[in-house]
C-alpha cells in the first residue's frame, strides 16, 4: 500500500538521478524577433475510475476514496510534464522545426484555456504556435484497464492576433503497471507514464499532421 | 466573490438596518460543482452487466472526456454565466459564494444542515450531484444532470428542498477518435447550462406552488 508523498517524491529524484536530467530551462517569452513554440503544462494528473461496485468520482483515487485504487501523489505534476514537454521538442514534429520551444513552467487554468481568443503569451512574434496540455486523465475501468488519456490543444497564429489554424483533440495510451500496486512497483509505474505522455505527445502530432476531422 | 467585497456587503447591511433592499444583500447563494461522472451506453441487447462490459471501453472514454469538459471551474463558470439568482427565483442582490471543490457525492441527502460556516441569515445552497451522460438505441444521446437546492433561511433548519434531473439530448458528444473536439467540449457545457435552467424552472414552479396564497 502507498502511504506517503515522500516515498514518490524520493522515487522521482531518483529516477531523475539517474537519467542525469534536471528541471527543463523554461522561458516564459516575451521576445519580439523570431518564430516562437509554446507549450503550456497541464494542472496535474485528473483519475477517474469505474469498478464493478465503485466508480465515476473524479480523483476518487488520489483522495483515497473507498473501492478506488490508490493513485500516487504528484504521479504527472505539473513541472514533470514541462520536463517531458521540453525533452520531446513537440515543434518538430508539428512541422514548425525552426520555431524556438519555449515551456512555461505553469499550467494554465481551464478558464483560460477556453475562453481565450488570441495569444496567451505576450509575445509579438510574427510566427507564433501554442501547444496547450488541457488535462491529463488517468482513465480506469474494469474491462481494459488503464490509460493515460490527454487533451491537447493546438493553435497556431503566425503573424496574426488570432489564431489561423486550430485542433484539439485527445492522444491516449495504455498502461499496464499504472496505478503501482506494492512500492516497489512505483519506479516502474511512474517511468511507464512517463512514456505514455511521450507517446501521446507524438500520437498528437501524428492526428495534426493528417487529415483533420472536423466535429460531427 | 472575494471575500472582502463580501465583508464591504455585510459592513453595509450592518450600517443602514433600516433599509429593506439592503438587508436582502445578506441572502447567500453557495454554489458545489458535481465530483461524479458517469457513463451509461445501451445497445440492442440493452443494459445490465453485459451490456456494461460490452460497452465499458467508451464508457469510460466519455467519462474521461466529461470530467475535463465539466471539470470544477467550468461547471461553475457555466452556471455564474446565466443570471442565476433570477433563474431560480432568489432575492435580489443574493451573494453567490463559489466552492470550487465538490462535496462527497455520498454525504449529499445525509447531512442535513449548512455545509459552509457562513452565519449569513438568509441562506440558500445549490449542489450539482451528478453528471451523467447516456446513449439509447431508442432516445438517442443525451446529457442529464442533477441539481439541489436547500433554502435555510436564518438557521441551519432546511425551510425547502428540491432536488430533480434536468436533460437535453446531445448531437456532437461523444467525439470520434482523432476529430477536433472543441464543438463537442461546447455543447456539453451548453446542455449543461439547459438542464439546469430545465431544472431551476421546476424549481420555481414548486416553490411558488409551496407559497401560502394572500
Amino acid at each position: 500500500m502507498i502511504r506517503s508523498s515522500a516515498l514518490l517524491a524520493l522515487a522521482w529524484a531518483s529516477l531523475a538521478a539517474a537519467r542525469g536530467q534536471d528541471a527543463p530551462a523554461a522561458a516564459p517569452g516575451t521576445t519580439s524577433g523570431g518564430c516562437e513554440f509554446h507549450a503550456w503544462p497541464g494542472e496535474g494528473l485528473t483519475s477517474i475510475f469505474y469498478g464493478l461496485l465503485h466508480g465515476g468520482i473524479v480523483n476518487g483515487g488520489q483522495q483515497g476514496r473507498r473501492g478506488y485504487p490508490r493513485v500516487p501523489p504528484g504521479a504527472m505534476a505539473t513541472a514533470i510534464q514541462a520536463e517531458l514537454l521540453a525533452e520531446a521538442q513537440p515543434q518538430r514534429a508539428m512541422n514548425h522545426p525552426d520555431h524556438r520551444l519555449i515551456v512555461h513552467p505553469e499550467a494554465l487554468d481551464s478558464r483560460t484555456i477556453r475562453t481565450s481568443r488570441g495569444r496567451i503569451a505576450e509575445s509579438a512574434s510574427p510566427c507564433y504556435v501554442e501547444l496547450i496540455v488541457d488535462d491529463v486523465v488517468l482513465q480506469q475501468d474494469f474491462v481494459n484497464g488503464a490509460k493515460l488519456r490527454v487533451l491537447f490543444r493546438y493553435r497556431e497564429f503566425g503573424p496574426d492576433a488570432q489564431p489561423r489554424n486550430s485542433f484539439t483533440t485527445w492522444a491516449d495510451t495504455s498502461l499496464d503497471s499504472f496505478p503501482p500496486r506494492t512500492e516497489a512497483d512505483i519506479p516502474e509505474a511512474l517511468r511507464e507514464m512517463r512514456g505514455a505522455f511521450r507517446r501521446d505527445i507524438t500520437e498528437f502530432a501524428g492526428s495534426l499532421r493528417g487529415p483533420r476531422r472536423l466535429g460531427n | 466573490m472575494r471575500p472582502t467585497t463580501r465583508f464591504a456587503i455585510a459592513v453595509a447591511a450592518c450600517a443602514l438596518p433600516a433599509a429593506p433592499a439592503l438587508a436582502q444583500e445578506a441572502c447567500e447563494l453557495h454554489v458545489w460543482p458535481a465530483e461524479r461522472m458517469q457513463s451509461m451506453t445501451q445497445g440492442l441487447l440493452g443494459g445490465g452487466l453485459l451490456g456494461a462490459a460490452m460497452y465499458a471501453g467508451r464508457d469510460a472514454s466519455n467519462r474521461a472526456q466529461l470530467a475535463s469538459a465539466l471539470d470544477s471551474q467550468s461547471q461553475i463558470d457555466a452556471l455564474q454565466s446565466l443570471d442565476l439568482i433570477q433563474e431560480i427565483g432568489l432575492p435580489a442582490g443574493t451573494t453567490i459564494v463559489r466552492h470550487e471543490a465538490p462535496l462527497e457525492r455520498h454525504t449529499m441527502n445525509s447531512v442535513k444542515t449548512r455545509r459552509s460556516d457562513s452565519t449569513a441569515r438568509c441562506y440558500y445552497e445549490l449542489i450539482t450531484a451528478d453528471v451523467l451522460y447516456t446513449r439509447s438505441p431508442i432516445y438517442g444521446r443525451s446529457l442529464r444532470t442533477l441539481f439541489m437546492i436547500r433554502d435555510f433561511g436564518d438557521d441551519q433548519r432546511i425551510d425547502f428542498e428540491y432536488k430533480a434531473w434536468g436533460g437535453n439530448g446531445l448531437s456532437h458528444f461523444p467525439p470520434r477518435e482523432g476529430e477536433d473536439v472543441t464543438v463537442a467540449i461546447n455543447e456539453l457545457v451548453d446542455v449543461f447550462k439547459r438542464n439546469f435552467q430545465e431544472y431551476a424552472h421546476n424549481e420555481r414552479t414548486r416553490r411558488s406552488a409551496r407559497r401560502p396564497r394572500r
